[in-house]
């Protein structure tokens, strides 16, 4: 059970009373016309003006101590997302494929193999806490090693992210790294990324139709007269399952709309 | 321009003078209770409004947290004495269920209902005690004034924290184990810090800290002091719980010891 407190009046003033609690405490309360002697059950104590200025200041540094701990944890997960988060994904086709997963600070947290040869040319490599550009390189090294590589190859670098900037800069920079590491080497090594490939596959895809065509189409027979016959014949077209029927029947149902016309339902 | 300078001046006096701080309050009585008036809608009455006492606490408490930033002294009390009459107000809100006993009963309404309340005190013994404990309190006030202590400067240097009263409490109990602490305190005039921090494993700086605080209760629990040791009686069962738990934890500690043995 809880002991009450009761106090001891040892001092009257005209605003205040000092008294001595059953715990030992002399404290300072409000004088409720008390006398010298007279036991209390209870009391209005004072509160010391340094007392609220020292929970001030404690409720201010737990303010501040929080606002620091949630800065620190907002700052902990950004830097955690930058380092250790795949931001984007970047292939190097050689024959053996491999694709690696890539940080936004560049770090490279995931390596596997496309295909088979992908799958041996990174078995027991150890690529954690390497950056996209060390790795780029290693691979490169040991797919010359082990003969996936040689003069007159080719690395074509794919990347893939959300952001076309970060695609093009990094297919950009992992082109010009490998081209720079593999200049050591006394090997013909074509490396292209993705875009390059494109483009140069739809220039080679696109004719244009020269003049010697033109002219060709301008020195027909003049007796010949254009049938309108566009030179297909009628199989070339085969059957398209049509029949000519539209499917709607032509007979007494025509116009009717599927709506009852007494508008009774 | 001058008045405002003089009642910072008298201000200042009296955050450490209690006389100072008596006089000051006894001069600006009509403020106080002016500003009681305004938060009750009624001039207070002494003696029955508790918001009246409330109030002159709040003025004091006004007097001691006063800086010369803070603005006019006058209008700094006149808030300070609204603020707590507000938490006042509050707290007492809690009990508004309770019917007072300062109330007037029903059928009379120039009786209140304190009046029809059979008292069983004996108001006799209870003169006497109070008188006895008068007595009491005017020895100990000498007694402290031979070491240069009022009771003021005991209840502010009072520790307000628990863990430091708790600190002061073991201080308290070291000394009762060794009596000739309080007398070598008594003849010498002097707290023995040295010995006391040794014998209570309490910091010597925490003692010196509340030096005025523990050379008072030190001083009750020496010969004389009946009445306020009876008050205490809280404090020296608690103490005596504590030593008693410690011996069961030291003699259990030295079964295990012998039982290893």
């Amino acid at each position: 059970m809880e002991k009450k407190t009761t106090y001891l009046v040892m001092e009257t003033h005209p605003a205040y009373a000092i008294l001595l609690d059953n715990e030992g405490r002399f404290v300072k309360a409000a004088n409720c016309g008390y006398e010298r002697g007279d036991r209390l059950e209870s009391a209005v104590l004072l509160r010391y003006p340094q007392d609220a200025r020292a929970k001030r200041r404690r409720r201010i540094r737990m303010a501040v101590s929080l606002a620091a701990c949630i800065c620190l944890a907002i700052f902990g997960v950004e830097q955690y997302r930058y380092v250790f988060v795949p931001y984007g994904k970047i292939q190097m086709e050689i024959n053996p494929g491999v694709e690696m997963e890539v940080s936004r600070s560049g770090r490279v947290v995931e390596l596997n193999g496309t295909n088979a040869d992908g799958k041996s040319l990174i078995d027991g490599y150890e690529y954690e806490g390497k950056d996209r550009y060390e790795v780029a390189d290693e691979l490169a090294d040991r797919a010359i090693e082990m003969d996936y590589l040689a003069n007159g190859g080719e690395i074509v670098i794919t990347a893939d992210a959300q952001s076309a900037k970060w695609v093009q800069v990094s297919e950009r920079e992992i082109q010009e790294e490998l081209e720079g590491h593999l200049a050591e080497y006394d090997i013909s090594i074509v490396i292209s990324t993705a875009s390059e490939k494109m483009i140069q596959e739809e220039t080679e895809s696109i004719t244009i139709p020269g003049p010697a065509q033109e002219t060709q189409q301008s020195v027909q027979p003049s007796g010949e007269v254009d049938d309108g016959d566009s030179g297909y014949g009628d199989d070339s077209y085969g059957d398209n399952g049509y029949s000519g029927d539209s499917g709607y029947s032509d007979g007494d149902d025509a116009g009717d709309s599927g709506y009852d016309d007494d508008g009774d339902d | 321009m001058r008045e405002g300078h003089e009642i910072i001046d008298k201000v200042y006096a009296a955050k450490s003078d209690p006389d100072a701080a008596d006089s000051l309050i006894r001069q600006y009585m009509g403020f106080i209770r002016s500003e009681t008036a305004k938060f009750l809608h009624r001039p207070p009455e002494e003696g029955r409004d508790e918001e009246f006492s409330i109030a002159m606490l709040a003025f004091y408490e006004s007097i001691l947290g006063y800086e010369k930033g803070r603005g006019v002294f006058l209008s700094y009390a006149a808030r300070g004495i609204r603020n707590r009459l507000i938490d006042h107000y509050r707290k007492e809100k809690r009990h508004a269920n309770l019917s007072s006993l300062h109330e007037p009963v029903e059928d009379d309404a120039e009786t209140l209902k304190i009046d029809r309340l059979e008292d069983s005190k004996n108001h006799i013994q209870d003169l006497h005690d109070r008188n006895a404990a008068r007595e009491e309190i005017d020895e100990f006030e000498k007694k402290l004034l031979e070491f240069g202590l009022s009771f003021s400067d005991v209840a502010d240097n009072c520790p307000r924290q628990s863990r430091t009263f708790a600190a002061c409490q073991k201080v308290l109990a070291a000394a009762r184990l060794e009596p000739e602490l309080l007398q070598e305190m008594i003849n010498s005039k002097k707290l023995p810090m040295t010995a006391l921090a040794a014998a209570s494993g309490v910091e010597k700086k925490t003692l010196e800290r509340h030096r005025k605080y523990l050379v008072a209760v030190l001083l009750a629990f020496t010969n004389g002091y009946e009445i306020i040791r009876g008050h205490l009686y809280q404090m020296s069962s608690s103490e005596g719980a504590d030593k008693r738990e410690g011996n069961r934890r030291g003699k259990s500690k030295q079964g295990r010891k012998n039982g290893e043995e």
